[in-house]
């Protein structure tokens, strides 16, 4: 019968991780994040050598492709473990799509140049998924990769990139058959982001901060060989990262962050925020439990269901924990977060530095990862099937 | 990898399922017969039995098993004993040592005994270690004096399980003799139609000549039992929950509007994906409550209370949502949406409302906070 909790072989786990967070990560690496989140990789990258060093990169990858092979309960644990220690994200589309779907799609020359590379750090990526008008009808998306001889040739735009000035490479969905029904004339290419005809124009969100960006595609050329697997499969490969990927837009380790802030935040505050604290408390260690039994398989037959329940629930407990800090916070978080005003006034709490950008960030996790109203009717679909 | 419930589990749950679903609504609801009558058909078909430890002459007692059933009960409101009572029973019962208390046990594990747990007298759920009740010694034994409120299934039961005050203080369990002289009922029923009754004891002499259980022990095993007894009604809350969510999908694909299904309409559609949702998370919460009613007393507690603000309100807003999908039909006592609301809205408030178990996490002396306290492992119960 399947056991579902924590063992003492993972409570030994736990330790050693929390160990190994205590003693490699460091402190100011920790406090950037803590501050603002949106790290560039020249901070992280010097983290994700040592976490290649320890075996831990790539979390969710199994032993074959080299990742640590770790239970459901592990990969919960490391998740929450490293959100709480404030260890920073880092090549999310690397280590969280292109590895996975290059190891269960790519040819054996991508697996071999790939896999290494992102576990080393030393390739990061983007996605370039979405396009102006194509948001949560991704299907609609317009960008074409033609063939040309030996090559392809892609044009079009693509928009709230994540990193893309940061990125050496695009892992971008493009249109390479226009004869067939949206979503089967799709592929998956790997485009390098400094491939004449690439332009990133960096969008300022209400964050304040520009992490987001448009990637406008003027005719870049990229071999036949930057096509992951095989043309027009694009669409059986986002929907296998959907699954292989499912409790991707879970954020335990962003949640029991902001707990531990709000329990700090929160102390000698009056009763009716303290009330709300034990009432998050609650959903998120609902929430905790919900994810772990994704984790486990349990209810494949409701798998969509589940999945897709964790993505909306995240989002909304982020949006509300990030409510409850500025409240907690007071004055304080009015300020922008440029470091300006905590070095000038005497007034402003430092540890309210960046907390409302925060917030105002993870306002958008809502719509993206598939739009909480498109996770509804998958929810629906899959119970009334 | 599959977490799914053992053989044997899926097989009992199914017969319980069957037992469930073959009892037919009564728009009435209960009365006290039919209630013991529904009480004999689980009890005898193994549910009480399965709330009682190996050792204790049962055949599981693990929470998990209990919850498994539970939402199996909750799912038929109006058909089903309230399983919180034989939980309550089950851990009361087990810390007997004198014979008598074991020949119940061995009846209730049977099926064959219906005893009803007299431990509330008003107020605080969980104040209820310092009864008004008066426990007095007499030359072979005790008795005992004062009054219990809202006592489940009492006025058939054939035996009453009472806690009341020592002579010398400290919290005293006694089994008592129903039919014994000196014990006065009066019977009325909850919202939901569940049969209880208050109780006057007048130097009601108790069953055997020393308490089942005394002092810390006594208080121990009682808030043991509560805590079980609410993980127990929590679990059969969520069979409610499952329940409707099935019944509101039927009827919005089956119920035209429009020239068309409701089940068109995908602001219908998103209601019944919400209370999923929160249904599925509900769940979680339970799991959560199972793991932690293994371990120490402290833990248990926050978990059960934790269990209950999330669980109680949930289950109000998706049986609330299911009952008004379905419309006027929602409302009225021959289609059992109705029943689920009337049930969860009692189960709500009954040993304590969301409320009452938040300022319960607050108050000092229960840790509510949950990321150090060790989850132990918890087997399965995958959805019906």
């Amino acid at each position: 019968m399947q056991k579902l909790g924590y063992s003492a072989e993972d409570f030994a786990f736990r330790e050693e991780v929390r160990t190994f967070l205590r003693e490699q990560l460091p402190p100011e690496l920790a406090a950037l994040e803590a501050q603002h989140s949106h790290l560039k990789r020249r901070d992280t990258d010097p983290w994700q050598k040592l976490l290649a060093a320890r075996g831990w990169a790539v979390p969710n990858w199994p032993k074959a492709n080299g990742g640590p092979d770790w239970t459901a309960v592990q990969r919960h644990i490391w998740d929450v473990e490293y959100g709480r220690a404030n260890a920073p994200e880092y090549n999310i589309i690397g280590v969280g799509m292109v590895g996975p779907v290059i190891a269960e799609f790519g040819s054996d020359a991508q697996k071999a140049y790939f896999l290494q590379a992102i576990i080393k750090g030393d390739l990061h990526f983007c996605q370039g998924f979405s396009e102006p008008g194509a948001g949560s009808d991704l299907a609609s998306l317009k960008t074409r990769a033609l063939r040309d001889g030996e090559d392809y040739v892609v044009t079009g735009q693509k928009i709230w990139t994540s990193h893309a000035a940061d990125a050496d490479m695009m892992i971008c969905l493009a249109r390479t058959n226009m004869e067939v029904k949206p979503q089967a004339g799709l592929s998956m290419i790997l485009l390098p982001m400094d491939a004449p005809g690439i332009t990133v124009r960096p969008i300022r969100s209400i964050d304040g901060i520009e992490s987001i960006n448009e990637v406008f595609l003027d005719e870049v050329r990229v071999p036949a060989s930057a096509v992951i697997g095989e043309a027009d499969m694009g669409w059986t490969y986002a929907k296998f990262l959907l699954t292989a990927e499912r409790t991707h837009n879970a954020y335990l380790g962003m949640l029991h962050r902001y707990l531990d802030r709000l329990r700090i935040a929160t102390a000698g505050l009056g009763p009716a925020i303290r009330r709300r604290l034990v009432q998050l408390e609650i959903d998120v260690e609902a929430h905790d439990w919900s994810v772990l039994r994704v984790r486990l398989g349990e209810d494949e037959r409701l798998g969509g269901a589940s999945a897709s329940a964790l993505k909306v629930t995240a989002s909304e407990l982020l949006i509300r924990a990030g409510m409850m800090e500025v409240e907690a916070l007071g004055p304080s978080a009015l300020v922008e977060a440029d470091g300006q005003a905590s070095a000038l006034s005497n007034w402003v709490d430092r540890g309210a530095d960046g907390k409302m950008s925060q917030l105002l960030y993870w306002r958008a996790a809502t719509i993206f990862g598939g739009a909480n109203e498109i996770q509804r009717s998958i929810i629906w679909n899959t119970l009334a099937r | 990898m599959n977490v799914m419930p053992s053989y044997e589990q899926e097989e009992f749950r199914t017969g319980v399922r069957r037992l469930a679903d073959a009892a037919p609504l009564e728009p009435g609801g209960f009365d006290a017969a039919r209630y013991a009558a529904a009480w004999s058909r689980f009890a005898e078909a193994g549910v009480a039995g399965l709330c009682l430890a190996p050792v204790m002459g049962g055949f599981s007692g693990a929470a998990e098993d209990v919850a498994l059933i539970a939402a199996e009960l909750g799912r038929a409101p109006g058909a089903t004993p309230r399983i919180e009572t034989m939980v309550l029973a089950a851990v009361l019962l087990s810390s007997g040592a004198e014979p008598a208390i074991a020949r119940l046990r061995e009846k209730f594990a049977a099926g064959q005994s219906q005893p009803a747990v007299a431990w509330f007298e008003g107020g605080d759920p969980y104040g209820q270690d310092m009864p008004q009740v008066q426990a007095t010694r007499t030359d072979d034994g005790f008795t005992l004096t004062g009054r219990k409120m809202a006592v489940i299934g009492a006025t058939t039961a054939d035996c009453l399980i009472v806690t009341a005050q020592l002579p010398a203080r400290g919290l005293g369990l006694f089994v008592v003799d129903p039919a014994a002289a000196r014990v006065d009922m009066r019977g009325y029923r909850l919202s939901d139609t569940t049969p209880v009754a208050d109780i006057v004891f007048h130097d009601t002499p108790a069953l055997t000549d020393r308490p089942i259980a005394e002092g810390e022990h006594a208080r121990a095993i009682l808030h043991k039992a509560l805590d079980h007894a609410l993980i127990a009604q929590c679990a059969a809350t969520l069979g409610g929950m499952d329940r409707a969510i099935n019944l509101s999908i039927e009827h919005l694909k089956t119920r035209q509007q429009f020239g068309r299904p409701l089940a068109d309409f995908q602001a219908l559609q998103h209601r019944v994906a919400d209370m999923f949702i929160a249904t599925n998370d509900a769940r979680s919460i339970l799991y959560a409550a199972i793991a932690a009613s293994r371990g120490d007393a402290v833990p248990r507690a926050a978990a059960a209370s934790r269990c209950k603000v999330k669980i109680s309100t949930s289950a109000r807003s998706v049986i609330g949502d299911a009952l008004h999908l379905h419309g006027g039909i929602g409302i009225t006592t021959e289609y059992p949406v109705g029943h689920l609301y009337r049930r969860a809205m009692v189960d709500s408030l009954l040993m304590g409302d969301a409320d009452y178990h938040l300022a319960r996490l607050e108050a000092g002396g229960v840790d509510w906070r949950m990321d150090e306290q060790p989850a132990g492992v918890v087997e399965c119960l995958a959805r019906a």
